[in-house]
């Protein structure tokens, strides 16, 4: 199973269960902006003990669960992994926590139809550059800051007066002014 | 003749032009499907290198070493 074939079966089985889920990560940053390789899908769900037992159950041949539940530091949220038989790819399910950003992404996020009955929940383009920077600030990683780089690039009506309110809060003002210089775009543009 | 640093940054800036604009012109479902179908090439690309290197390894000796590089643990086979 390709890591492709694998994400959709579990998207298939989180509509069918009908837990409110969103696709993040770089499948939110390749939606947006310029597509990167990646290792792993990353998908922010609306954790309870029972729908988690229930996608456990209707888990097709070749996904599973890795028993170890971890907790991830940057945003402090607990995830579970999901392997893919004969993949380096995985899928990871981090639980919707109980930060405002988190949480305001979430009531944000949009229906995106993929092929011909593929439905799936994705974030607001602008709350992925905001998460992208609070990675690139709290995890140092160069890619975040590139992945926001390469948004800029491609979309050409941001939302930067409500980008500014949540860069503020979270610090991350300065990676902002520094994503929008090298994306080209003057600071006065709003 | 040699490159300078500014034609070396002046190429870097019309490559990632070339970028913006093929992304623009990718339909939505190439662009949600790429990131993995890149991982799986560069994961095929880079089988094929150790198996090269290691020519009497076996098939899931090669997965071994390709997850060691990944950093990845704990794989179904």
């Amino acid at each position: 199973m390709t890591g492709n074939e694998g994400l959709l079966a579990l998207i298939h089985v989180l509509n069918e269960v009908g837990t409110p889920y969103m696709v993040v990560g770089s499948y939110s940053s390749n939606f947006y902006g310029i597509p990167r390789s990646t290792k792993d899908a990353d998908l922010v769900f609306q954790f309870d003990p029972r729908s988690l037992a229930e996608i456990a159950k209707r888990l097709p041949e070749g996904l599973s669960f890795d028993q170890q539940s971890t907790f991830e530091m940057v945003t402090s949220t607990r995830k579970d992994v999901i392997l893919i038989e004969g993949s380096e790819f995985q899928i990871e399910l981090f639980h919707l926590s109980e930060d405002a950003f988190d949480q305001t992404r979430f009531k944000q996020r949009e229906k995106v139809m993929f092929g011909n009955d593929l439905n799936t929940w994705m974030p607001r383009m602008e709350d992925v550059i905001i998460q992208k920077l609070r990675w690139a600030k709290g995890g140092g990683r160069s890619k975040d800051f590139d992945d926001v780089v390469a948004i800029l690039g491609v979309q050409e009506n941001v939302n930067f007066d409500y980008v500014t309110q949540w860069c503020e809060k979270h610090g991350t003002l300065e990676i902002l002014a520094k994503a929008r210089a090298e994306a080209g775009i003057e600071q006065g543009n709003s | 003749m040699e490159t300078t640093e500014e034609q070396i940054r002046q190429q870097a800036a019309e490559c990632h032009a070339r970028k913006i604009q093929q992304a623009k012109r990718m339909s939505s479902d190439e662009k949600f499907f790429a990131g993995a179908e890149l991982f799986d090439y560069a994961c095929g690309i880079t089988l094929s290198g150790i198996a090269h290197q290691h020519p009497l390894w076996s098939k899931s000796e090669c997965r071994e070493e390709l997850r060691r590089r990944l950093g990845i643990r704990n794989l179904v086979s």
